[in-house]
C-alpha cells in the first residue's frame, strides 16, 4: 500500500514558503543599496559571528503514516562570513528509531489487510548551501535581548532506505538563537525529496546544539 | 554659542548643594506646631514626658475623677487595657517581634509606649523595636523617626550603634529626612566613640555639610577620619572632587575623580557614585577639548536608560565638535524616545539648527528654529506675560526636575506611598490609635517637605525661566545667522554639490537596522542620521 | 533502545532550555527600570480577527484544506486569549483510503470520519518580540508564541452538504503548539501557527479515542 502523504507536505511546504516570502515583500520598506538621505539608521557591531561550527542534533521525521522517526544529527558547517555558509557534512542516523503508528495494527484488526512494508529512513547524508540574509535580536518575556538569525539551507544528498541508497535533494529553514560566542542553539525544518524508485519525500525538524569553533578568528566590530 | 558644559559642572555642585558659598538659602519656616497631644499620651517625635492628669480634688464644681475615666474623657486611649501597660505588653511586642510577627509587635508595642512615660524603664527598647518592626514593614520615615529617639535621647545608650546602623542602612537605599538626620543628629550630637564603620557614615556627613556651609577646612578634618577605601571613602573624595571643580582646578578634579575609577570601589554599591564621576571626567575632558576621550568616557556610564537624558545631549554636543555630525544628530533623534519624554531639553533645538547649518541645509535649520518656538512657544509667552510660572505645565515639569529639588521629591513621594500603605494596617491599628499616629506624623512631614518644596520650586522655576529666555535669544541670534548664509553669495557659475553615497553593505560585522519608530534600548547610542553636506568649499565663496 | 533515545532526547531539550535561560547574552547595559528591552511596541496588538488557511496533514486516511476564522484578545505584550478558532476543512481522500475502499468489500467510507468542523480556544503566550535586518536593507518584526487550550472538533466521514451525520463524531480535547508572527505593517500580519490537538472523548459515543489531529495555519491577522 502506498501512501502520499509526503505529496500533501511538500505541496503545504512550497506554498507557505511562497506565502512567508510575498509577505517580507510586501511588508517590507522599499530596500535602497544606498543609505538613505534623511533617514535614521541603527547601526551596531554583530554581537556574534560564526566561524567554524560542530554541532549535534535531535530529529523528528513524521511524514510516514506507518512509522514516525526520530533521529540523532551532527553537522559541520564552515561559515565562510556572515552571509554564506556551507553546511560540508550533515549527518543523520535514524535507524531503529521509528516508532509503529499502530496503522497496520488498526488496518489489520479493522479489515485483515496487511500492507506492505514501507522502507524506513535508515540514515541521511547530504551537503548544504547556507545563506543567512537576516539577523537580529529578540525581547524575552519583555525583559532580555538575545541575538539570534535566520537562514536557509539548498543542498544535494542521498538518504538510505532499509532497502537502498537514493539520492536526494533538500531545502530547509531555520532559526539561530546564539547564547554565547561559542555556543548556540538552532531549530529548523528541512524537506528532503528522494529519486528512486519513483519520488519520495521526506520531512525533518531538528534541533541542534551548536559549537562555534574558533570564534576569536571572527572578531567581532567596536563600536564607532 | 552657548555651551551649557560649565553649567552642568555647576549642576554637578548643586547636587551637592551649593558649595560655592556659605548657604543663603533662606531657613525653612518652622514646623507647624503638632496638634496638642491627648494628656497622658507620649508624644512620638519629641522626648517631652506626658502631663500628669490633673488632679480631681481641687476644683469644687468638677466631679472627681479617676485617671482611667479623665484618660477615657479626653480619648487619648479607650477601655481599662490601655491603663494596664505594663512590662507584659513591652514583652509581648518584643516577643512578636523576634516571631516576625511585626504587625502585632508594633500594636503592643505602641500600646506600651502611648501608655508609658518616656522615662519608662523600657521605654527606648520600645521605641527601638518599634522603630526595627516598622522597617521590616517597609515604614522606613517612621522607622527613622523612632530610631533617631532612640540615638538622640539615648535613654539607652547601649542601643546608639544599633540605631545608628539601621539609620546608615535606611538613608542608603532609600530617601530621608535629612534635615532630622544630617542636621539634628549627625551634626549636632557627640556620640563618643564609633566603631568605624559608623564612625565612617557620622564623619562623612558631617564633612558633606561642612562643605556645605563653606567651612572647607572642618569638612576635610572629617573625611581625613573616614577609613580609607571604605564605602563612604569614595564618596567623601567625590566631594572633595566637586569641590575642585567649584574652585575651577580641572585637573585636581580630574585627578581625583580618576581615582576614584581606578581604586577597588565597589561596582554594584556605589554605581552612582562611579557613574557621576565618569560623567564629570568626560565632562572636564570636553572642557579641555579631548572630544574624543570624552565620548569613550560617556560611553562607558551605565546608568539606567530613562535617566541617560543628559549624557545623551552632551555626547550630541561631543560629537558636533568631533564634526561627525550624523551621530550628533542621531543621538538627538535618540531624545525623542518616550523615556525622555519629560526631559526639558530646549538645547536639542540649538545643537540641531546648528548642525544643519554646518551641512548648509539652511531652510531645515530655520525649521529647527521654529520647532522650538513651538515646542516652548507658550512656556515663554508665560514668562513675558508674568503669569504664574506653576500654572505652566512645561515650566513646571522642568522645575521639577532640577537636582537639588530631586531629593526632596523623592522623599515627598516616599512619604507619600508609606501614607497610603497604612490603610493595609488599619485592621490591626486603628483601634489602638497607632495608625492615626503615624499617619498624623507622615502628614506633618509631608506637608513641611511640601513647603520646602514650594520655596525650592520658586527658585528653581525663575531659573528655568531665565534658561529658556537665554535659549530663546540664542535661538534669535541663530536664525538671523542662517538667515545671512543662505544669501552668501559664490563665485562662478551655479552648481550643486555632488551627492555623496554611502552604500550599506549586505552583511558584515555591522549590522543596519532602518529605524522605523520603535526605540529599542540597546540602539539609543547608535543611531545615525544620514544627511548629505551641501556646503562648498571655502575658495569658492565670495 | 527506544526508551533510551527519547530519554536522551528529553535530557538534551531540558539542557537546551536551561542554557536558554542561563546563557542569554543580554546587553545589560543599556537596563531600564521602567521599560523592557523596547520602549514602546510599534508593533503591537489589541483586538485581532485572523482569516487564512489550514492544513490537516497527519491523518493517513485523508488530507484536510480549510479556512478558518479567529478572534484574539491581546491583553498585554505577553499574553493574549483566542476566544475563538473556527476552521472548516475540505477532505481529499488518500490513495490508501481509496484503495481499502476499492479492494476490501467490508470497507465503507462511513469507517473514516474525518475533520470537518472544529473550534479552539486557547491561551497565548508570546515569549518573543523581535526584529531581523533583512540583508541590512530591510527591518521584519515578528513575534514567536506558545498556545494551549481546549477543542471541540466535528467529525463525519462526508461533507457537510450531503447532510448525512449519521456516523458523525463530536469531539472534545486538548490542543497546544506553537506560532509565529510576521508584521506587513503596523496593523496587519501574517501568522503561522502549528498545533497538535489530542482527542480526549467522543461526546456522542462514549469513548476516549486519544487521537492527535495536527494543523498547520497560514492566517493574515489585522489589528481592530
Amino acid at each position: 500500500m502506498q501512501h502520499d502523504s509526503h505529496r500533501t507536505w511538500s505541496g503545504a511546504g512550497r506554498a507557505l514558503a511562497f506565502c512567508l516570502l510575498l509577505a517580507v515583500g510586501a511588508g517590507a520598506q522599499a530596500a535602497e543599496d544606498f543609505l538613505e538621505q534623511g533617514k535614521v539608521y541603527a547601526i551596531q557591531p554583530r554581537a556574534f559571528r560564526m566561524n567554524q561550527e560542530f554541532s549535534i542534533s535531535a530529529a523528528f521525521l513524521p511524514l510516514d503514516a506507518f512509522y514516525k522517526s526520530f533521529a540523532v544529527s551532527g553537522h559541520y558547517v564552515l561559515h565562510f562570513n556572515d552571509l554564506w555558509a556551507w553546511e560540508a557534512v550533515h549527518l543523520s542516523f535514524a535507524k531503529y528509531m521509528a516508532i509503529d503508528t499502530g496503522l497496520k495494527k488498526q488496518m489489520m484488526d479493522d479489515w485483515d489487510v496487511s500492507p506492505t512494508d514501507t522502507p524506513k529512513v535508515d540514515y541521511m547524508l547530504d551537503t548544504n548551501l547556507m545563506i543567512k540574509p537576516l539577523y537580529g535580536k529578540m525581547s524575552v518575556m519583555n525583559s532580555r535581548i538575545i541575538f539570534m538569525e535566520t537562514y536557509f539551507l539548498l543542498g544535494l544528498g542521498t538518504i538510505k532506505y532499509e532497502t537502498a541508497f537514493f539520492p536526494a535533494a533538500n531545502a530547509g529553514v531555520g532559526m539561530r538563537v546564539f547564547l554565547t560566542n561559542t555556543i548556540s542553539l538552532r531549530s529548523e525544518v528541512r524537506y528532503y525529496a528522494s529519486f528512486g524508485e519513483g519520488f519520495d519525500s521526506v520531512l525533518y525538524f531538528g534541533l541542534s546544539f551548536c559549537y562555534n569553533a574558533f570564534a576569536e578568528d571572527k572578531p567581532t566590530a567596536k563600536r564607532q | 554659542m552657548f555651551r551649557s558644559t560649565t553649567r552642568h559642572l555647576l549642576t554637578t555642585v548643586l547636587l551637592l548643594g551649593a558649595f560655592s558659598a556659605p548657604a543663603q538659602q533662606s531657613p525653612p519656616p518652622p514646623a507647624e506646631e503638632p496638634p496638642p497631644p491627648a494628656a497622658g499620651a507620649p508624644q512620638g517625635q519629641t522626648a517631652a514626658p506626658a502631663p500628669a492628669p490633673a488632679p480631681a480634688g481641687g476644683a469644687p464644681q468638677q466631679p472627681a475623677l479617676s485617671e482611667e475615666e479623665l484618660k477615657e474623657l479626653q480619648g487619648a486611649v479607650g477601655g481599662t487595657e490601655k491603663a494596664a501597660a505594663g512590662p507584659e505588653v513591652f514583652d509581648e511586642g518584643v516577643k512578636a517581634y523576634y516571631d516576625k510577627n511585626y504587625v502585632f509587635a508594633c500594636k503592643r508595642l505602641w500600646d506600651f509606649m502611648s501608655a508609658s512615660p518616656p522615662g519608662e524603664k523600657n521605654y527606648g527598647y520600645a521605641e527601638f523595636f518599634m522603630a526595627e518592626s516598622l522597617a521590616r514593614l517597609g515604614f522606613t520615615h517612621a522607622a527613622i523617626e523612632y530610631y533617631f529617639n532612640v540615638a538622640k535621647n539615648r535613654t539607652r545608650p547601649e542601643l546608639l550603634a544599633d540605631a545608628l546602623s539601621a539609620i546608615e542602612a535606611i538613608t542608603r537605599k532609600n530617601p530621608f529626612d535629612e534635615d532630622l538626620i544630617l542636621k539634628d543628629l549627625i551634626y549636632d550630637t557627640s556620640f563618643g566613640f564609633l566603631r568605624d564603620d559608623l564612625n565612617d557614615f557620622v564623619e562623612y556627613y558631617r564633612g558633606l555639610l561642612d562643605y556645605r556651609n563653606g567651612f572647607i577646612r572642618w569638612g576635610e578634618k572629617h573625611f581625613a577620619s573616614i577609613t580609607k577605601d571604605s564605602y563612604y571613602y569614595f564618596k567623601a573624595r567625590y566631594v572633595q572632587a566637586v569641590y575642585e571643580l567649584v574652585r575651577q582646578r580641572l585637573d585636581d578634579a580630574l585627578k581625583i575623580f580618576q581615582e576614584i575609577l581606578e581604586s577597588n570601589i565597589s561596582q554594584l554599591e556605589q554605581a552612582d557614585v562611579i557613574n557621576n564621576a565618569r560623567q564629570s571626567i568626560a565632562r572636564i575632558l570636553f572642557e579641555q577639548k579631548k572630544y574624543q576621550q570624552a565620548y569613550d568616557m560617556y560611553e562607558q556610564i551605565r546608568l539606567a536608560v530613562e535617566n541617560q537624558a543628559s549624557v545623551f545631549l552632551e555626547e550630541a554636543w561631543t560629537m558636533y565638535y568631533l564634526q561627525d555630525y550624523r551621530r550628533a544628530m542621531g543621538l538627538l533623534y535618540a531624545l525623542e524616545a518616550p523615556a525622555f519624554y519629560r526631559f526639558f531639553n530646549p538645547e536639542k533645538y540649538l545643537l540641531k539648527a546648528l548642525i544643519y547649518q554646518n551641512l548648509c541645509h539652511y531652510n531645515v535649520s530655520k525649521d529647527a528654529v521654529s520647532e522650538f518656538r513651538r515646542g516652548y512657544g507658550e512656556a515663554l509667552a508665560a514668562v513675558y506675560d508674568r503669569v504664574d510660572l506653576e500654572k505652566n505645565e512645561i515650566l513646571m515639569d522642568a522645575a521639577l526636575q532640577d537636582p537639588t529639588l530631586d531629593g526632596l521629591s523623592r522623599f515627598a513621594r516616599l512619604l507619600d506611598t508609606e501614607m497610603g500603605r497604612l490603610d493595609d494596617f488599619s485592621a490591626a491599628w486603628e483601634e489602638n490609635g497607632l495608625n492615626n499616629h503615624l499617619r498624623r506624623m507622615y502628614d506633618l512631614k509631608l506637608k513641611y517637605v511640601n513647603r520646602k518644596l514650594k520655596i525650592g520650586l520658586d527658585e528653581a522655576l525663575r531659573q528655568v525661566a531665565n534658561k529658556l529666555l537665554e535659549f530663546e535669544e540664542q535661538m534669535n541670534l541663530l536664525e538671523y545667522e542662517i538667515g545671512l548664509a543662505i544669501y552668501k553669495r559664490i563665485k562662478g557659475a551655479p552648481t550643486s554639490r555632488v551627492e555623496e553615497k554611502k552604500s550599506i553593505p549586505k552583511s558584515g560585522p555591522e549590522v543596519y537596522y532602518a529605524f522605523d519608530g520603535e526605540f529599542w534600548n540597546d540602539e539609543l547610542h547608535d543611531f545615525n542620521f544620514f544627511i548629505e553636506n551641501r556646503c562648498f568649499e571655502e575658495e569658492r565663496w565670495e | 533502545m527506544r526508551a533510551h533515545v527519547i530519554e536522551k532526547l528529553s535530557g538534551c531539550l531540558l539542557l537546551a532550555a536551561l542554557l536558554v535561560g542561563m546563557g542569554v547574552r543580554a546587553e545589560e547595559k543599556w537596563y531600564s527600570e521602567r521599560y523592557g528591552p523596547v520602549q514602546k511596541r510599534l508593533y503591537d496588538l489589541d483586538h485581532e480577527i485572523s482569516l487564512g488557511w489550514a492544513l490537516l496533514p497527519l491523518d493517513a486516511y485523508y488530507k484536510g484544506y480549510g479556512v478558518q476564522i479567529g478572534y484574539t484578545i491581546h491583553f498585554n505584550e505577553i499574553w493574549a486569549l483566542e476566544l475563538f478558532r473556527i476552521g472548516w476543512s475540505y477532505n481529499l481522500d488518500t490513495k490508501l483510503k481509496n484503495k481499502l475502499i476499492d479492494q476490501i468489500p467490508d470497507v465503507s467510507p462511513s469507517e473514516f470520519p474525518a475533520v470537518v468542523l472544529w473550534e479552539n480556544t486557547n491561551l497565548l503566550f508570546k515569549f518573543f518580540y523581535g526584529k531581523q535586518s533583512f540583508l541590512n536593507r530591510t527591518v521584519i518584526h515578528f513575534e514567536l508564541f506558545a498556545t494551549a487550550g481546549g477543542a471541540f472538533v466535528f467529525r463525519n466521514p462526508y461533507p457537510l452538504w450531503d447532510g448525512d451525520f449519521h456516523n458523525a463524531n463530536y469531539e472534545f480535547g486538548v490542543n497546544g503548539g506553537f506560532g509565529a508572527r510576521f508584521w506587513l505593517t503596523p496593523r496587519w500580519s501574517l501568522r503561522v501557527d502549528l498545533r497538535d490537538t489530542v482527542v480526549l472523548l467522543t461526546f456522542n459515543r462514549g469513548s476516549f479515542p486519544l487521537k492527535n489531529i495536527a494543523l498547520v495555519g497560514l492566517t493574515f491577522g489585522v489589528n481592530l
